[in-house]
């Protein structure tokens, strides 16, 4: 008799890594089972059992016969505990499994066991131990099997009755168990009953009978059997043919087409693969809003986290394979997770901070309109609430003393920029008069402000004291009449020689600023583009291996661009409607303290896990 | 040449006396252009344009591309920098429909309160009606709203003769007196009334009591006519001559025939 069932998956949403939960499982595992389901279909098929990365899959049979039981454990690490098992199969860190260190290992499993015949604790003895060699482990696509022993023989007659219990408690909250019971008819050993945690599969009681051996039949032979091939269609359903892809790279199968196709896979499955939860996309999305990037900045940042997250994966895969008993995926990772996070918080912090006091303006956008002010013109600024005095400058700028000035000093025109208006005071701060005057600021700090024209009240000192420390003092005044005007303007002109240096930046969402934030949003590898890359390692087709990692990140960076792109000309659409826009503006502050949030988040799921 | 400013209470007669006024002025050969800087434009249709020219008419607020290439802005986004004298001197050529030496252009609706003063699209406005009033060689004539927001210090010095157009009603004599007031500060000196949709000579005394500090440049009458043309699709100038008598007597006046 033949009963399996499947535990219930584990474990928590990663932010940048694949998801975990139940109904993520199957998405996250979708890349590399399309590519492996394509090399499968081209090349003949012999369904392997895989497993999920970051777990351990344990599958125990339980034969049980006249004499006892056999416990057969086939044990398999996902690439992300590969290192908690090889911790224990390999101590002295050799990358060598030798038979002494199967043996121990078996014996320290067997401590995590539970045996039980008829309510009395009963010892595991190893009849066998064997692991598949290192580096199958490392890449996660080994097993190690073990065979104990379990007597229950006794000098009492031959028609009997045996209760036996059987627990698993290795690593139990990292292990998807499977359970299989098999009886021997032939023997005249029958399952009456058992009762298992249906939910778990880690631990099962059994009942069963001894009776008088039968003749052997070929009816209960043939059932047998098939009960046998159903159980392991059944348990070898999770993932399939991990084989098969290194038996595909290891015979170097690939006609051009093929790798195309598979390269083209890789794109897709990529694409699809960033809609699961993590790589980055809710981090980019965020910061886009905080900072009111542009498609442009949304397509560099996409394209930025790719490449991290490229060269993050072809980092690691190099360290795993020349170094391995230093860099096990399992150990790193989660420290890339755990520092990736810290920074996040940081990062998310930072932008909060300079928000409130002040250091960064709220309108990113203004600053690649720094752009207006010319290193050739001489650049007045007008404060929004100096408007009127717009039409008079706009005619001095024409008057023939104004004219005279520019050529004289040679200057190409006068160029008169507007600072913005009061759409920037809706925009809630700590210290209001200051954040507003972040306007005024980068323009000043630009070098290339000649004059500088402010409507009269407080904001005039504030920006007259701001222009002072700036130690950038263009001509100021407030003009009422065209005299003034022109006043003003000659004297902004006679102040263009005179410049210091001048630096009129591209872009105020910073080149630093993004390339900060697309290192942190990629540097975390994703398990399954690693396990990808090191499967063709091991084979030793490193080209195609690093090419289907590549465009696997090219298919994951257009993902993260759409989302992008999607979030900055939404903002665009808000705008047009006041309150929409209003909320828009409060946006930013919210998006700050939600990337905190993602980055405490971070730090707090890799802090639980390692106590 | 000339620079006028129509301006008055909605619905009082200033579209209609600004086509009027800008046809009496092509009469002696001038070229004229006609700004309608009213948020519902109706210029057009008052100066009797065929359809086809009226389809062709684009409000120069609505170029969003052209604003946002001239003024270094980014069309949709409030706010940022931009430049507060983009070029404008070629616009009113290129973007004007013209019929009999008349040359519309169509400023279209500012940009409300909400979003401050200070956007690109004002600022454009701002800049083409400065190029209009300093800088245009014609005659132009500058349809407004109820008020003086298009001009400013500096723009209504240029503005030879500011009309304000009342009728025998009192709203319209009170939006009268805060535009004289508005346009005193602004520094606007040549300024006059003319009453419209004159019925009687009570109206005339109405009018000339209410507004007794001010100049009024001429009465102009009820006219059916008038009513019919813009039935019509006709302008008002080849319906009733006897408007136009008035109409070149008010120009005159105002010493700008």
């Amino acid at each position: 008799m033949e009963i399996i069932g499947p535990k219930l998956p584990h474990g928590t949403n990663g932010i940048f890594r694949c998801s975990k939960d139940l109904t993520g499982r199957k998405t996250a595992l979708f890349p590399v089972m399309a590519i492996i389901l394509l090399l499968a279909i081209a090349t003949k098929s012999t369904p392997v059992k895989a497993h999920p990365l970051d777990e351990f899959s344990q599958k125990t049979r339980l034969y049980f016969h006249r004499d006892g039981v056999d416990v057969k454990l086939e044990l398999a690490p996902g690439i992300l505990v590969a290192t908690l098992l090889l911790e224990m199969l390999d101590p002295n860190t050799d990358g060598q499994i030798t038979a002494d260190e199967e043996l121990a290992f078996a014996g320290a499993l067997s401590r995590e066991l539970v045996a039980r015949v008829d309510g009395q604790d009963v010892a595991l003895h190893i009849v066998a131990a064997d692991a598949d060699p290192y580096e199958d482990i490392i890449t996660g696509i080994g097993t190690v099997y073990i065979h104990y022993g379990v007597s229950t023989k006794t000098e009492r007659n031959a028609m009997r009755e045996h209760t036996f219990f059987y627990e698993n408690r290795f690593y139990d909250r990292l292990t998807l168990y499977t359970l299989h019971l098999h009886d021997d008819a032939a023997q005249g050993v029958q399952i009456v009953a058992s009762e298992r945690d249906e939910l778990t599969q880690a631990l099962v009681e059994v009942d069963y009978v001894i009776g008088e051996p039968v003749m052997e039949t070929a009816g209960a032979d043939e059932k047998s059997k098939e009960i046998l091939a159903l159980s392991q269609d059944v348990a070898g359903s999770t993932i399939p043919v991990v084989d098969n892809l290194i038996e595909l790279f290891r015979a170097g199968l690939f006609s051009p087409e093929t790798a195309l196709v598979l390269l083209g896979l890789a794109a897709v499955a990529g694409a699809f693969h960033a809609f699961t939860p993590g790589h980055g996309k809710t981090l980019v999305a965020a910061y886009l809003i905080a900072n009111q990037g542009t498609p442009w900045h949304a397509i560099v940042l996409g394209l930025l986290v790719t490449v991290t997250h490229s060269a993050s994966i072809y980092l690691l895969g190099g360290l795993v394979l020349s170094a391995t008993q230093f860099f096990l995926p399992g150990k790193v990772i989660p420290i890339m997770e755990l520092v990736a996070g810290v920074l996040v918080m940081i990062l998310g912090m930072w932008m909060l901070i300079t928000r409130l006091y002040g250091g960064v303006t709220d309108h990113a956008h203004i600053l690649p309109n720094l752009a207006i002010l010319n290193q050739n013109s001489v650049n007045v600024l007008v404060d929004g609430n100096a408007a009127e005095a717009v039409d008079l400058l706009i005619i001095a700028a024409e008057e023939p003393p104004v004219l005279d000035v520019l050529q004289q000093v040679g200057a190409r025109d006068i160029n008169i920029c507007s600072l913005g208006c009061e759409t920037h005071d809706l925009l809630p701060s700590i210290k209001p008069e200051r954040l507003n005057l972040a306007t005024v600021r980068y323009a000043l700090k630009t070098g290339a402000a000649d004059g500088l024209v402010v409507g009269q009240g407080k904001r005039q000192k504030l920006v007259n004291n701001l222009a002072r420390k700036t130690g950038n003092e263009p001509a100021f005044n407030t003009p009422k009449v065209l005299d003034e005007a022109t006043a003003l303007l000659v004297e902004a002109v006679r102040r263009f020689p005179q410049r210091g240096k001048v630096h009129i930046p591209k872009t105020e969402l910073s080149w630093r600023s993004l390339a900060s934030m697309g290192l942190v949003g990629g540097m975390v590898p994703c398990p399954d583009a690693l396990a990808v890359l090191l499967i063709a390692l091991s084979v030793g087709q490193l080209f195609l291996g690093l090419t289907v990692v590549f465009f696997f990140s090219i298919g994951l960076s257009l993902t993260l661009i759409a989302v992008g792109i999607l979030i900055v000309s939404s903002r665009r659409v808000l705008s047009r409607s006041p309150l929409l826009d209003r909320l828009s503006s409060i946006a930013p502050y919210a998006a700050s303290i939600f990337i905190t949030s993602i980055g405490f988040a971070m730090v707090a799921r890799i802090m639980r896990s390692i106590l | 040449m000339t620079k006028i400013a129509v301006s008055g209470k909605g619905g009082v007669g200033k579209t209609t006396f600004s086509a009027l006024l800008a046809y009496t002025l092509t009469e002696n050969g001038q070229q004229v252009y006609a700004i309608d800087a009213d948020p519902s434009p109706t210029l057009a249709e008052t100066l009797g344009f065929p359809a086809e020219l009226v389809e062709q008419i684009h409000p120069v607020i609505e170029m969003t591309e052209l604003i946002a290439e001239r003024t270094g802005s980014k069309p949709g986004e409030y706010g940022s920098y931009f430049k507060l004298n983009p070029r404008v001197s070629d616009i009113p050529r290129r973007f004007s429909v013209t019929h009999r030496n008349i040359h519309l252009l169509e400023m279209g609706a500012t940009k409300g309160a909400a979003k401050g003063c200070a956007c690109p699209e004002n600022a454009m406005l701002k800049a083409l009606t400065t190029h209009l009033l300093l800088r245009e060689k014609e005659t132009v004539i500058l349809d407004m709203v109820a008020g003086t927001e298009h001009l400013g210090r500096g723009t209504a010095r240029a503005v030879d003769a500011m009309v304000i157009v009342v009728e025998r009603g009192s709203r319209s004599i009170k939006t009268a007196h805060s535009i004289i007031e508005m346009a005193k500060e602004l520094g606007i000196s040549n300024l006059w009334i003319v009453g419209n949709k004159i019925r009687n000579e009570k109206d005339e005394a109405f009018i000339a009591d209410k507004l007794r500090s001010s100049k009024i440049a001429g009465w102009l009458p009820f006219s059916d006519r008038v009513i019919d043309a813009e039935r019509n699709g006709q302008s008002a100038y080849d319906a009733d001559p006897d408007l136009v008598a008035r109409g070149r007597r008010i120009a005159n006046v105002i010493s700008v025939g």
